[in-house]
C-alpha cells in the first residue's frame, strides 16, 4: 500500500462522514419545519375558533338570533382543539393549558348569558301583548264602570310613559333608571288589578334580566381569548427566533468540529507513519552489529527457529557454523584496537560476499561470528567452513613480524546433530572448541567428536 | 358587544303598535315584523334525520343495550329504564336502582342526545361516555363495576367473537363504551314536524301549526329551540313565580344544579330538557312528579313566563307537542 493510497482512504472516510452528518442534519430541519408548520396551524385555528365563538356570543344580541345549537357546537369545536395540542415547545407548554382555563371560566359566563338572553328575548317578546292586555282590561273596567274616564286615561298615560320612556330607555341604553310601576290611582277594578301587577312583574323580570344581560356582556367583553391568543402567537414567534439562531450557531460549532475532527484524523495519520518509519529504522539497528554491519546475536536467537521452522517444513537440513578467529587478539594487542577493527571490517565484507544470498551470517561476540547456512549437505558445509577458513586466514605485517589470523570453525547440523535451536548453536560451540583442541584453523563436526 | 343598536328595532315598533290600539292593525304589523324577521333568522327548531348508516359498531352496542347480562342479576339491562316506546324514558316518577333505592332525578330520554351540549338534569355529564363510566363506576345502578362486567362478557364466545370482528380487539372498558356509545348516538327521531320543516306541507295538521304558533308567542321557544327543542341550555325554574312543589318543601333534589356547583346562583337550575318524544316519555319533570302534559304546559307557563294559558291554548301546544314524537330508525330496533 503506497502513502497515497493510505491518504487518501481515510480522506474518503471523513469525507463519507460528513456527506452523513449533513444529511442527518437536513433530515432533522425538515423535522423541525414540519413541527412548527403544526404549531402554525394549530394557532390559527385556535384563533379561528375564538373568532367564531365571538361572533356566536355577538349574535345571541341579535333579534334574529333564535338557536343555541351554534354556540355549544362552537364551544365544543374550541374546547376539542385546545384538548389536542400538537407537540409544543417547552416556551409554549403551559399556555395552551391557561387557554382553556379561562375558555372553561368563560364558558360558564356563556351558560348564563343563554339563560338571561332566553329570558329577556320571551320578555321582549311578550311586551306588546302584556301592554296590550292592560289595554283591554282598562276598556273592560271602563265599560263596567268601575273607574270613570279621566282614571283610565290616567291609567293609558302611564302605562306609555313606563313602557315607552322608562322601559324603552332601559331597552336602548345602558342608563339604568328604574322606572316607576305602580299605578297612578288606587284601581278599584280586581281583574285590572291584576293584569297591571302581572305587567309591573314581567317589566321588574325584563329590567333585571337586561341589567343581568348587560354586565355579562361587559364581563365576556373582559373575559376574552385573544389576548391569550396573542401572547401564545408572540412567545411562538420568539421561540422561532431563537431556533433560528440557536440553528446557525449549531451549524457553525458542527463546521469546526468537522474542521477539528479532520486536522485531529491527518495528524493521527502522519504520527502513525512517522512511528512506523523510526519503528522499522530501529528494529533494524537493533539486530544489526554495528562495526561490521552483519547481524547480532540478537538477530540469530531470532533467526534460527525461523531457519529451522522452514527446513523442517521442507524436510531439509540447516547448518551452523561458529568461528572464532584465532590470533586476533594479538593483532588488537599490538597494532591497536582501531587496525582490529578494520581487520574485522575486511573479514566480516569477505565472509559476506562469499554467501549465498538467504545464508545467515551474524558477529556474536568481538572474534566469534556464526554463520547459519540452510539446504547443505556435510560435505557443502565442509567446503563452505575450508572457504571461509580460507577467507580468515591472513597475515599482517607489524614492525618487520608477521602476525597470523586464522580461524577455527566448529559445524552442528539440523536435524542430524539436534533438533532444538538452542542446542544446535551450543554443539556448534563445542564443535568449535574441538577444532580449537585440535590444532586451530581447522574444521571439527559435532558429529564427529 | 353592545347590546343597545339591535334592541331598537324593537321599541321603535313597539310605539307604532301601542298608538294605534286597534288589534288588526297589530296582527298586520306583527305579520309584517315576522315575515321580514324570517328572511334572516335560522330556524328555532331545525329538522333531525336518520344516521346515514348503520355500521356493525351501532349493531353490537345495539345487543349490548337490550342484554339483561348488563346488571348482576340478570335482571335488567339499559332499555329497562330506557323503553322505546315510552319515548326512551320509563313511566315511574324515578326509577329504582339494583341496590333498591330509588335514583334521585327522573329518567331521561335516551333518544336524540345532544353531542354538543352535557347532560343529565343538573348539566353535570359531559358526555355519552362520561354518563355511562359514571353508571358503572357507580355500581349501584346496574350492580356491576367495569372489569367484573367484562370478565362476564368475555366468558360469552359470541360476543369475543363479534368485538374481534367489530374492533379488532377484546373486550374492554374502552371497546364496550365506544359500541353502546354510537348506538345511543345513533337513536335519532324524526318526527312528523321534521318532515314539515324540511318542505312536507302536508306532514302536519293545521292545528299543530296552530300550536306551534303560540308555541312561539307564548315564548316557550325562548328556552326550548335547536335541534332537540331544548336540551342546549341550562335554565332557572321558577324564573316569574318562585317554584315550589306542591304540597311539600324544597328537597335536595329540587335544589339542581346547586347540587353540582355549590353556587347559589344555581339553586333550582336544571338543563332545559328537550321536548322530542315529550307525549310518551312521561311523567314531567325532574322528579317525575307530574302525569299530565297538559299540566306541565300550565306549569311552565305559570311559573317560566307568569302568564295562565287557556286551556284551548294547552291543548293546541299538545297537540304541536305531539307532532315532535317521532321514530327510530327500524334497524335500530330491538
Amino acid at each position: 500500500m503506497s502513502v497515497y493510497t493510505r491518504f487518501l482512504i481515510p480522506t474518503f472516510i471523513v469525507f463519507f462522514i460528513i456527506l452523513l452528518s449533513y444529511n442527518y442534519i437536513e433530515v432533522q430541519a425538515v423535522d423541525y419545519k414540519t413541527q412548527q408548520n403544526q404549531i402554525h396551524r394549530y394557532i390559527s385555528k385556535l384563533e379561528k375558533a375564538d373568532a367564531k365563538l365571538d361572533r356566536q356570543i355577538l349574535r345571541m344580541d341579535s333579534w334574529y338570533f333564535s338557536n343555541y345549537d351554534n354556540v355549544n357546537l362552537v364551544y365544543k369545536e374550541y374546547f376539542n382543539i385546545l384538548d389536542k395540542p400538537p407537540l409544543l415547545p417547552e416556551a409554549l407548554k403551559d399556555t395552551v393549558p391557561k387557554i382553556k382555563r379561562s375558555l372553561k371560566a368563560k364558558h360558564v359566563l356563556i351558560e348564563k348569558l343563554k339563560s338571561s338572553n332566553a329570558i329577556l328575548r320571551n320578555s321582549v317578546n311578550y311586551l306588546p301583548e302584556l301592554v296590550n292586555v292592560v289595554d283591554l282590561d282598562i276598556d273592560v273596567a271602563l265599560g263596567k264602570g268601575e273607574i270613570n274616564l279621566k282614571q283610565a286615561s290616567q291609567l293609558r298615560h302611564s302605562v306609555q310613559n313606563i313602557v315607552f320612556h322608562g322601559v324603552t330607555r332601559q331597552l336602548i341604553s345602558r342608563v339604568n333608571v328604574k322606572p316607576d310601576l305602580t299605578p297612578p290611582i288606587q284601581i278599584p277594578s280586581p281583574l285590572l288589578e291584576k293584569s297591571w301587577y302581572d305587567m309591573q312583574k314581567h317589566i321588574e323580570v325584563l329590567i333585571k334580566y337586561k341589567q343581568r344581560d348587560e354586565d355579562l356582556t361587559v364581563q365576556l367583553e373582559n373575559a376574552q381569548l385573544s389576548g391569550q391568543l396573542e401572547t401564545l402567537n408572540i412567545l411562538f414567534a420568539g421561540h422561532l427566533l431563537s431556533l433560528e439562531e440557536n440553528q446557525k450557531l449549531q451549524k457553525w460549532w458542527l463546521i469546526g468540529y468537522f474542521l477539528v475532527a479532520v486536522v485531529l484524523i491527518i495528524v493521527l495519520f502522519l504520527a502513525v507513519r512517522y512511528y512506523r518509519n523510526q519503528h522499522s529504522v530501529h528494529r533494524l539497528e537493533s539486530l544489526t552489529d554495528p562495526l561490521t554491519g552483519l547481524g547480532n546475536r540478537r538477530k540469530l536467537t531470532e533467526q534460527i527457529p525461523v531457519y529451522l521452522a522452514k527446513a523442517r517444513q521442507n524436510d531439509d537440513t540447516v547448518g551452523v557454523l561458529f568461528i572464532d578467529l584465532d590470533g586476533f587478539k594479538s593483532v588488537n594487542d599490538n597494532m591497536g584496537h582501531k587496525r582490529g577493527d578494520q581487520l574485522l571490517q575486511e573479514i566480516s565484507a569477505n565472509m559476506q560476499a562469499s554467501l549465498r544470498q538467504n545464508d545467515l551470517i551474524t558477529r556474536i561476540g568481538g572474534d566469534e561470528f556464526v554463520v547459519v547456512i540452510p539446504c547443505a549437505s556435510a560435505s557443502n558445509l565442509r567446503r563452505i567452513a575450508q572457504n571461509l577458513i580460507s577467507i580468515c586466514t591472513i597475515k599482517v605485517d607489524y614492525m618487520n613480524k608477521e602476525l597470523n589470523v586464522s580461524a577455527s570453525v566448529g559445524v552442528s547440523c539440523f536435524p542430524d546433530d539436534t533438533r532444538r535451536p538452542n542446542e544446535l548453536l551450543e554443539f556448534a560451540d563445542k564443535a568449535m572448541y574441538q577444532a580449537k583442541l585440535n590444532g586451530k584453523s581447522c574444521i571439527a563436526f559435532y558429529i564427529d567428536i | 358587544m353592545s347590546s343597545c343598536f339591535t334592541w331598537r328595532v324593537f321599541p321603535t315598533l313597539l310605539i307604532f303598535i301601542t298608538h294605534s290600539v286597534v288589534l288588526r292593525l297589530l296582527a298586520i304589523n306583527l305579520a309584517i315584523f315576522s315575515s321580514l324577521s324570517f328572511a334572516h333568522q335560522e330556524a328555532a327548531i331545525t329538522p333531525v334525520t336518520w344516521p346515514d348508516s348503520i355500521t356493525p359498531q351501532m349493531l353490537l352496542g345495539k345487543q349490548l343495550f337490550f342484554d339483561v347480562k348488563l346488571s348482576k342479576d340478570n335482571q335488567s339491562s339499559c332499555a329497562t329504564c330506557h323503553q322505546f316506546d315510552k319515548g326512551g324514558s320509563i313511566p315511574v316518577d324515578r326509577p329504582f336502582m339494583f341496590n333498591g333505592e330509588k335514583t334521585r332525578y327522573n329518567s331521561t330520554s335516551i333518544f336524540n342526545l345532544n353531542q354538543d351540549y352535557v347532560l343529565g338534569w343538573l348539566g353535570h355529564i359531559s358526555t355519552a361516555q362520561d354518563q355511562l363510566n359514571r353508571l358503572m363506576s357507580g355500581k349501584n345502578v346496574m350492580g356491576l363495576s367495569w372489569s367484573e362486567l367484562v370478565s362476564k362478557l368475555q366468558a360469552d364466545a359470541q360476543y369475543v367473537a363479534s368485538f374481534k370482528k367489530v374492533f379488532n380487539a377484546p373486550i374492554s372498558m374502552g371497546t364496550i363504551t365506544r359500541a353502546i356509545v354510537s348506538y345511543e348516538n345513533a337513536l335519532v327521531t324524526p318526527a312528523p314536524f321534521d318532515r314539515y320543516m324540511l318542505g312536507d306541507e302536508s306532514a302536519v295538521s293545521a292545528d299543530v301549526l296552530e300550536g306551534y304558533d303560540l308555541f312561539q308567542r307564548y315564548g316557550c321557544i325562548a328556552c326550548h329551540q335547536g335541534r332537540n327543542v331544548g336540551s342546549n341550555l341550562l335554565q332557572k325554574i321558577g324564573i316569574v313565580i318562585p317554584f315550589q312543589p306542591i304540597g311539600k318543601a324544597l328537597s335536595v333534589a329540587d335544589l339542581g344544579r346547586y347540587n353540582f356547583t355549590n353556587k347559589p346562583q344555581d339553586r333550582q337550575v336544571f338543563r332545559v330538557p328537550g321536548l322530542r318524544n315529550i307525549e310518551k316519555s312521561g311523567p314531567y319533570l325532574h322528579d317525575g312528579s307530574i302525569a299530565e302534559l297538559s299540566q306541565v304546559i300550565k306549569l311552565m307557563g305559570t311559573h317560566q313566563l307568569g302568564r295562565d294559558i287557556p286551556q284551548s291554548d294547552v291543548n293546541l301546544i299538545e297537540i304541536f307537542l305531539q307532532s315532535l314524537t317521532g321514530k327510530v330508525h327500524p334497524d335500530l330496533l330491538p
